[in-house]
């Protein structure tokens, strides 16, 4: 985690107090563009700074042209160096493969030699920043125009490595109003962020791992109420360590004076999927909601559009999360939640009933939402024979 | 309910005396800042740990 | 929840400033504070569950606080550092050869065991000895070392965070040929990674004091984090003092067995190239030591410990089983034995004190190559009790 890492400290106590000692108008955010791109260098190594250089030019050159084509051509690069670094491989083994063993063993021995040993740092989020802006700029928004400006939206260092996503309007209304004065609130929101943060990452977030890890290799074993304790553990532990980090990120931004977008609200007190999906890892969700399920007709053309949008948007968001089936399963068992989601109250009878109880006593609401939300965890960590056989063991078979 | 709760919280909250009210506000923060104090002090003992042990071998 | 008014929000930046501040200099205060108070009663020896195998990393006040605990002002103090052979691996804590020790030199001394598994003879101990010889002026360090081995003025990897602790909080002495090489440690890419932000954090530790709290938290409190050899959530979280030393004993285990196929064979290699590296036969069939590892082993021994604390340091030689020694041929042992003689020649002629044990013991001395039972162990103990006497009288301590 690069935020436990001495270098990171030392370059924090470094860098924040000097960004402050610099005049508003003699550098200080040029000094901060610096620091990032030297955050960048350090963590991403040189082949992780080049695709991001490349995009970065090639987003900001399309951006400032306005012009459809080449944005929309910019996007396409985007979204190729995001598949080519991240999904080259799943995409060979899950299309050529099946077709043609030799082929798949030679397009995958052909993308393994290009391919640096890990994806350049950052590009799930960057890219989706990217896509972002330019989408945003086709239609009709105002370009980056200042380099420095775009520099800082590519790599600012809190939110560069792991989110949240950000949306460009806000970030530079924050960075232009933010980073003004130095003032005793945003030290103190941001100091007391970060702690909480860590609090939420290492001391419970990291236990709850261990955990696990003693646990879960002998789930079958274990007493009933057991296995729902390491199941209750593995649905905090990614809540707690996911915001934990969205939290390190917004403190250390806010005392740079900027305000990140929130991840999390709370999303274990969601009562329907559509509210967890508000509550949870907020900024990917409204990327998925404005740059894939509204292009594709959202919730306008009917109930079976409305639906096969949903499980699309999802299964893609599932694969964002990393090159492998069982995130897309967990991705369209979300999809498919939604989808019951928003239609079960048309089922005569059944449906009305249902709805009846929910706003009666929202409880219900509120466990059923749970209990599919973390069963989902299931799919999401493990893959899918294992998480099936867990879900069995919770049900005591 | 936690609408209820957070709705008689407010109420009660603003009919507490004004310097009381200030009174618990500073109470809080400063007890805030003493916790993330004791977390970021830990932090730093915990980065200096090694992430794997000295595993000793009787040979 | 509905947002309070301007007037009565719940956040007060500067409050929590404040906090932050105060909290951070109370844990400074308190940090120094345990960092002087031995928190280990009936402190016998460093078991597993208090050092570095589950992630414990004993301070040098935690060290110092065990030493003043447990010896007194009028008493001769008595360090014993070294490895697992002076730890007592394989006797039990209420039969651990220190305390034979103890008991051999009387209440005119005060032995305390700081050693640790897998420590050089220049490692925490040494350095806590050091820390404490303006309070306990009369002193004697003792180690172990094996033929022809030197220790890194600086500690072993392993344990370098007390040689850290102690030099960044200025406890040592001034020595030379220690800063140059901590010089040169910092100056090279290390394989341990994160080897040199522990030099950086310690640095910032001596004013902090955050390990001396922390580790004061871990012993007395709870432990904060399960490890590789505490992974059960169910004790992990226990205060490590709450953790008994449960060493096993190697009489408990019949001899026949201490010397199993499974590790016999890897053993008695070991045991026949013990000192292999240092000798070559000359014309006439004598072993004759490398001059570059005789070099070696010189500057070694000139540069482990500071010159004024050379005379009260003791080098205890170490020998192998004579289960495995036994079985070598007259050669290798003949060159096992040069060895020793070239050891206790070199430590002496540096100054130090030397001696060596095993020469006389029996099979069931030994648990396995090299760790003594408890019979092994009390005859170590006389051995080193006799030499211990020995330093005092030639430095004086006895007279005062």
């Amino acid at each position: 985690m690069i935020f436990t890492t001495y270098w990171f400290l030392a370059f924090a106590l470094i860098v924040i107090p000097v960004f402050w000692l610099i005049p508003a108008n003699l550098g200080r955010l040029w000094f901060l563009a610096a620091a990032c791109a030297v955050f960048h260098t350090y963590f991403a190594g040189p082949a992780g700074v080049a695709p991001i250089a490349i995009l970065m030019a090639t987003t900001y050159a399309a951006g400032i042209s306005r012009r459809s084509s080449v944005i929309l051509a910019a996007v396409v690069l985007a979204v190729l160096t995001l598949c080519f670094y991240k999904y080259s491989l799943f995409l060979i083994g899950a299309v050529v493969t099946p077709l043609s063993p030799e082929w798949g063993e030679l397009f995958a021995r052909e993308a393994g030699a290009l391919l640096p040993s890990a994806p350049p740092l950052g590009v799930s989020f960057f890219v989706f920043e990217f896509v972002h802006y330019l989408l945003e700029v086709r239609r009709g928004g105002e370009p980056i125009r200042s380099p420095l400006k775009f520099i800082l939206f590519s790599i600012f260092f809190p939110s560069l490595v792991a989110g949240p996503i950000k949306r460009y309007p806000q970030f530079l209304a924050s960075l232009e109003t933010g980073t003004r004065r130095f003032s005793a609130e945003d030290l103190a929101a941001g100091m007391g962020r970060i702690g909480l943060g860590f609090f939420k990452k290492i001391l419970l977030a990291d236990n709850l791992t261990a955990m696990i890890e003693q646990y879960q290799p002998s789930f079958g074993e274990l007493e009933l109420w057991g296995r729902w304790l390491v199941f209750a553990a593995i649905a905090f532990r990614i809540l707690l360590d996911f915001s934990g980090y969205t939290d390190i990120a917004i403190g250390f931004a806010r005392l740079l004076g900027v305000k990140l977008p929130e991840n999390f609200n709370w999303p274990y007190l969601a009562r329907s999927l559509q509210e967890f999906w508000q509550r949870w890892h907020i900024s990917l969700s409204s990327w998925i909601r404005d740059y894939i399920y509204i292009p594709l007709g959202g919730s306008r053309h009917g109930v079976v559009r409305r639906v096969l949008n949903g499980l699309i948007a999802f299964a893609l968001c599932g694969l964002w999360h990393g090159p492998a089936w069982n995130f897309v399963a967990w991705g369209v068992y979300h999809g498919v939640g939604l989808g019951i989601a928003a239609t079960y109250h048309s089922i005569p009878g059944l449906g009305a009933g249902l709805s009846r109880v929910f706003e009666r006593d929202p409880i219900f609401a509120h466990i059923l939402t749970q209990a599919f939300v973390w069963f989902g965890w299931l799919l999401f960590f493990y893959p899918v024979p294992v998480a099936l056989q867990m879900a069995k063991l919770l049900i005591g078979q | 309910m936690i609408s209820l709760i957070k709705r008689s919280g407010y109420r009660l909250w603003q009919k507490l005396p004004r310097p009381v009210a200030n009174l618990i506000t500073h109470a809080v923060s400063i007890s805030a800042g003493l916790l993330v104090a004791l977390i970021l002090h830990y932090l730093l003992y915990r980065f200096g740990l090694p992430s794997k042990p000295f595993i000793y071998v009787v040979f | 929840m509905n947002p309070p008014s301007q007037t009565t929000r719940l956040f007060r930046p500067a409050s929590f400033l404040i906090g932050l501040v105060l909290g951070f200099l109370a844990l400074v205060l308190a940090g120094r504070f345990v960092g002087h108070t031995d928190w280990h009663p009936n402190f016998v020896r460093f078991h597993p569950h208090i050092t570095s195998e589950t992630l414990y990393e004993p301070t040098i006040g935690e060290l110092s606080s065990i030493i003043r605990a447990n010896c007194r002002p009028d008493q001769i103090l008595v360090v014993v550092g070294g490895n697992s052979i002076f730890q007592g691996v394989g006797q039990p804590v209420d039969r651990v050869w220190t305390r034979h020790l103890q008991e051999l030199l009387g209440d005119r001394y005060a032995v305390i065991n700081l050693a640790f598994r897998g420590a050089y003879a220049t490692d925490g101990a040494a350095f806590a000895a050091e820390a404490m010889r303006k309070e306990f002026p009369r002193q004697i360090y003792l180690a172990n070392i094996a033929p022809l081995n030197g220790s890194a003025p600086v500690g072993s990897d392993t344990y370098r965070f007390m040689f850290f602790d102690a030099y960044y909080k200025g406890l040592l002495t001034d020595f030379r040929a220690r800063d140059d090489a901590l010089e040169n440690f910092l100056a090279h890419p290390h394989i341990y990674e994160g080897i040199h932000a522990k030099t950086r954090l310690a640095k910032v530790d001596a004013a902090l004091r955050f390990r001396d709290f922390w580790t004061w938290w871990s012993a007395n409190l709870f432990f904060t984090f399960p490890t590789e050899r505490t992974p059960d959530i169910r004790t992990a979280f226990k205060p490590r003092n709450a953790f008994p030393d449960i060493e096993p004993d190697f009489e408990t285990i019949p001899f026949e067995e201490r010397f199993s196929d499974r590790f016999a064979q890897a053993e008695m290699e070991i045991a026949r190239n013990y000192t292999a590296i240092y000798y070559e036969k000359d014309a006439a069939g004598a072993w004759k030591l490398f001059s570059d590892q005789e070099a070696g082993f010189h500057d070694n021994v000139r540069n482990a410990f500071p010159d004024e604390l050379k005379p009260r340091t003791l080098l205890v030689v170490s020998r192998n089983s004579p289960y495995y020694t036994r079985q070598l041929p007259d050669d290798i042992r003949a060159r096992d034995e040069l060895a020793i003689r070239h050891t206790l020649a070199g430590w002496r002629e540096a100054g130090h004190a030397s001696i060596d044990y095993g020469l006389d013991f029996a099979d069931t001395d030994y648990g396995d190559r090299t760790h003594l039972t408890v019979s092994g162990g009390r005859k170590l103990a006389k051995l080193v009790a006799a030499e211990i006497e020995s330093m005092s009288e030639r430095l004086g301590y006895l007279s005062r």
